[in-house]
């Protein structure tokens, strides 16, 4: 401590591989439980636009490195750094200090108009910012050791960031358990509460992710934000309004959809060998 | 009607999907025909409640994509047509063998489903690129949006078991006559309310998802 961290050069901060249409990114801090400080962050924030702007990627996947931890989310050490140069004296001080890196690296869905599905492969403990970031994504693929949890109520802090979607996730008196007691909960009660999609054996939630994501691959760009646009605008709406609510329909005539029709002509329905 | 096999018992009318060879494929014809099955079936006093359903084993495959195919420009027949969500009786969708894609959608649309246990549930076919408006609205409302993201972007089909664990089917059917048993519901829950107006379905619609304090408002005012 002390002096300001030069921890590991910048660009491993966050590992980016390609599988073809799919961008995995790997937070790469384990020393720091993967942590969001000495760049991280800013890492991220940079990954979320690289992924929406870049029309060759359909899907991502976020996960962290090793085995112990997804993202425990805001480096509260750093952060303590910061108020001390800031000369922050008072808790409420702290909580300002924080608020200017509150950009929140994280969520993928709210201010971004991200319309890509993104899936977190939950590798270790899930927790506070991390877990929000999870929220965030549209699928939660969970080993069975890790855990998620919202802490913040423990250190007289609240989450703010996604916990509004955290009640489209699961029934109210979850989430309020989750927020107020601030205890962690296992992968199998996450997938009790429909927070989890999957919950798969240590080590194995990247691979799965990605079987998952080039099914998603599969399917045109278009066809993947049209729904899940309609799906993010349409919650939260009277429902006779959102069944009327008018959203910009791909198109269906272009060689894109001609293409498509001739593709599954030719491929036959799985799961059909009747006369279609 | 062509595509259709419609029969009235008492007040339940049953609408069986009959295009078997073509896996009850939804062609034009056929959704025109159901329309018109909903509408008379709105209009007739004496019947309460409808049972969707497939002819053999299979509910529907979905799209005509043939169809589709050889003449991409006409459009999709209007959503509060084709769906029974818009009715003011209740419809309960018996289940049998594959029930994907516009098939599927058609399925949540309903009120209740009634499932066997071989029936599959899911967009499955990856190369057919239609909106599903409907879907991508109730499903979130159905079941954990999790779950409805991955139904809609990873298109794996889904057992009936499962989709009585995510509470999208109210029953499962073992080894028995799908359709009976939905039939048999239905002349139940007919003798439960004195008339169509009483399920207020309607009412359900319209004040879902609103603000409670305008809902309540509005629940004396809706009929």
């Amino acid at each position: 401590m002390g002096q300001p961290k030069t921890e590991e050069p910048r660009a491993s901060l966050l590992i980016k591989e390609r599988h073809d249409d799919v961008l995995v990114a790997r937070m790469n801090r384990p020393e720091r439980m993967n942590a969001l400080g000495g760049g991280l962050r800013e890492a991220l924030n940079a990954a979320w636009f690289e992924f929406r702007d870049d029309p060759q990627l359909k899907v991502m996947i976020l996960t962290g490195t090793g085995e112990r931890a997804f993202c425990t989310g805001n480096d509260l050490r750093e952060s303590d750094e910061r108020a001390r140069e800031l000369g922050a004296q008072s808790a409420q001080a702290l909580l300002e200090a924080q608020r200017t890196d509150h950009i929140v690296a994280s969520i993928t869905t709210n201010n971004l108009h991200l319309y890509k599905p993104v899936i977190a492969a939950i590798n270790g403990w899930c927790l506070a910012g991390g877990c929000e970031m999870a929220l965030g994504c549209d699928l939660r693929i969970v080993e069975s050791h890790a855990r998620m949890g919202l802490p913040e109520v423990k250190r007289g802090m609240g989450a703010k960031a996604t916990t509004h979607k955290l009640y489209y996730l699961t029934h109210l008196a979850a989430g309020l358990e989750l927020e107020w007691t601030g205890d962690p909960i296992s992968a199998t009660r996450a997938l009790e509460l429909g927070l989890a999609n999957e919950v798969v054996p240590t080590g194995r939630s990247v691979e799965r992710a990605l079987e998952i994501a080039r099914e998603m691959c599969r399917r045109p760009l278009d066809y993947l934000r049209y729904h899940k646009e309609r799906v993010f605008q349409s919650l939260g709406v009277p429902l006779a309004y959102a069944l009327a609510m008018d959203q910009r329909c791909p198109p269906h005539e272009g060689t894109a959809y001609l293409a498509g029709l001739e593709a599954s002509l030719a491929s036959g329905l799985p799961g059909w060998s009747g006369g279609s | 009607m062509e595509f259709l096999d419609t029969r009235i018992e008492g007040p339940v009318l049953s609408v069986g999907l009959a295009r078997a060879d073509r896996g009850n494929a939804l062609n034009r014809s056929l959704q025109r025909e159901l329309a018109l099955t909903w509408a008379s079936f709105e209009s007739d006093d004496n019947l309460r409640i409808a049972v969707l359903h497939g002819a053999a084993t299979v509910f529907s495959i979905g799209h005509d994509v043939a169809e589709l195919a050889a003449d991409p420009a006409v459009g999709p027949i209007p959503d509060e047509h084709l769906f029974p969500l818009h009715l003011s009786k209740p419809v309960i969708a018996a289940i049998d063998g594959p029930c994907y894609g516009l098939g599927f959608e058609l399925a949540l649309a309903c009120d209740l489903r009634v499932a066997s246990e071989g029936a599959q549930f899911g967009f499955v076919d990856p190369h057919l690129f239609v909106p599903y408006r409907v879907a991508s609205v109730l499903l979130p409302r159905m079941t954990f949006l999790g779950a409805s993201l991955d139904l809609i972007f990873s298109g794996h089909r889904v057992s009936a078991a499962e989709m009585r664990e995510l509470g999208l089917v109210s029953e499962l059917v073992a080894g028995a006559d799908t359709t009976a048993r939905a039939i048999e519901l239905a002349q139940d829950m007919s003798r439960r309310f004195s008339g169509g107006g009483d399920f207020r379905k309607q009412a359900i619609l319209r004040l879902s998802g609103m603000a409670l304090p305008t809902a309540m408002q509005m629940a004396r005012t809706v009929r």
